[in-house]
């Protein structure tokens, strides 16, 4: 069955709603992809 | 007017209570819970961020009833296991040592865009000009020895250049020879490299260097294509020639021979409103980006700030519910200097683990304070440079950012906002340990960051199992 997500008072996309999902009890981003976070412990602000 | 804490007069713009006393958020710092559709929820570690944690909704509804750990000796094994799991730092293995150096290979530049922060910049240079604006050849050797031997010294097995000016690639033979000669002395320590770029390079010339030397290019846009233009142009005798035509030219040349390029989007009150364009146009190309904040010494005013704000938290709720999973939020639309997944005291490693040089060879804490240095690397040993650089008091807060002792470190969202760059803090307030000026817009957005990073998780799991 789709569900319509609203944000702002406009549609934004209509989504199938997952009666039964099955995804772990605890799932982190690092579980499904390799993020490479590493770049962050320096300033990457431009001149 | 006021705005949460601060008090702004917004027809000058001007901080008025510079010694901020409050926090942003004053919630005491530990785990919060949030909620997603269909039962889920989400959970983030203020105290000790290891990640968003995407929660079942048999976990997420236990937590809910539940409300309190010490329960949970009676719970089931599985709920048991699950609570230990959102604690897990997926990211807190060791990493290897790494020192990180700003190499402006030139203080010269074909732009001139008007927050470029960077002292006694020549800009509007021309490509004649270029040399006397560079690093001397005779210096190339030098340096890197220098920074060789300190690695070596220490036990810092990596050690990573990110060439800077000025525009790097003005003088892309005098970068090769850099990364030529650092792989040649490389004497045991491993060496990368970075290029932060306005985009306005002969792709020609620059993509067979990426690919030779495995060179990270990130590439600044303030804005989309006009708002982009009205900041960083080039002149034609008299007349502005905008870059973003060029800068989206080169982009398409380098993603077509299998260069990724990543953005440096600077966010000011003039372009705030183009990013969702820009942010479109980059996920297009499947491109990240990370926005940061300008740092302008005349903080905002309390209406921009607002506007900023909210503006930025639309957009991070939008892309929860429609930014492609394969283009995670943490890395595709990455925010200031947060890490989710590190417990942070200062938001980078400035007179710790990072430093910056210029053309002459003068070592900064930073590339945002080459204003100050502390020595030569050329004629001075590193270690007596760096010495100097972290036992200056002006630099207590970066060289030992845990015993920090203002306003900040009693904020809900400190372990990861950590007050912004220090250094702007410093120039707007006159206090390096001291909320950001734009204090109000982390505060605002970073909630919905963490939501729309669950939101976007839970996306993933169900477009997985399609």
């Amino acid at each position: 069955m789709e569900k319509e997500i609203i944000v702002e008072n406009e549609i934004i996309v209509s989504q199938p709603s997952e009666p039964q999902i099955l995804a772990p009890m605890v799932l982190d981003w690092a579980d499904l992809t390799e993020v490479d976070r590493t770049a962050d412990e320096d300033c990457k602000d431009c001149d | 007017m006021s705005v949460g804490h601060l008090r702004y007069q917004p027809e000058v713009g001007v901080l008025l209570r510079r010694m901020q006393t409050a926090p942003f958020s004053q919630r005491q710092r530990g785990v919060f819970l949030g909620t997603l559709p269909d039962g889920y929820g989400f959970s983030f570690n203020f105290e000790e961020p290891s990640g968003v944690k995407l929660l079942h909704p048999i976990l997420y509804r236990w937590l809910k009833e539940v409300g309190n750990l010490s329960q949970l000796s009676s719970a089931s094994p599985e709920i048991r296991s699950a609570v230990a799991e959102l604690s897990r730092n997926p990211h807190s293995a060791q990493k290897a040592a790494r020192l990180t150096v700003w190499l402006h290979v030139i203080n010269g530049c074909n732009f001139a865009c008007h927050y470029c922060y960077i002292p006694h910049l020549s800009r509007f240079v021309s490509r004649e000009e270029i040399e006397k604006h560079s690093v001397g050849r005779e210096n190339i050797n030098p340096v890197l020895s220098n920074l060789i031997g300190y690695c070596r010294a220490e036990g810092i097995p990596d050690l990573h250049i990110t060439f800077a000016g000025g525009e790097p690639t003005l003088n892309l033979p005098l970068v090769e020879a850099f990364c030529r000669e650092a792989l040649e002395r490389n004497n045991g320590v491993r060496i990368t490299f970075g290029m932060i770029s306005n985009g306005s390079f002969d792709s020609d010339e620059l993509a067979p260097l990426v690919k030779r030397y495995d060179i990270s290019i990130s590439l600044s846009a303030d804005g989309f294509e006009d708002s982009h233009d009205r900041i960083r142009f080039e002149l034609s005798g008299r007349q502005k020639v905008g870059s973003w035509k060029k800068l989206s030219k080169n982009v398409d040349l380098l993603v077509g021979l299998g260069i990724f390029p990543y953005f440096l989007y600077t966010v000011t009150p003039s372009n705030y409103r183009q990013i969702s364009e820009f942010a479109s146009y980059a996920h297009g190309k499947r491109l990240g980006f990370r926005l940061s904040l300008v740092r302008t010494r005349i903080a905002p005013t309390s209406d921009i700030q607002v506007a900023m704000a909210e503006e930025l938290s639309r957009m991070y709720r939008v892309f929860a519910e429609t930014l492609d999973p394969e283009l995670p939020i943490l890395r595709y639309a990455s925010f200031a200097e947060w890490n989710l997944y590190r417990k942070k005291y200062a938001p980078c490693t400035s007179c710790r683990k990072y430093f910056a040089i210029d053309a002459s060879g003068n070592v900064a804490s930073c590339q945002m304070r080459m204003d100050r240095t502390y020595g030569n690397v050329v004629s001075e040993q590193f270690s007596a440079i760096v010495s100097r650089v972290r036992s200056d008091p002006a630099n207590a807060t970066l060289s030992n950012p845990e015993v920090r002792q203002g306003a900040c470190i009693k904020c809900e969202f400190f372990h990861v906002c950590a007050s912004g760059c220090p250094q702007h803090n410093l120039q707007a307030t006159g206090v390096m340990d001291h909320p950001s000026p734009w204090c109000h817009t982390y505060g605002t957005v970073l909630p919905e960051y963490i939501r729309a990073v669950a939101r976007q998780l839970q996306r993933a799991v169900y477009h997985r199992k399609r």
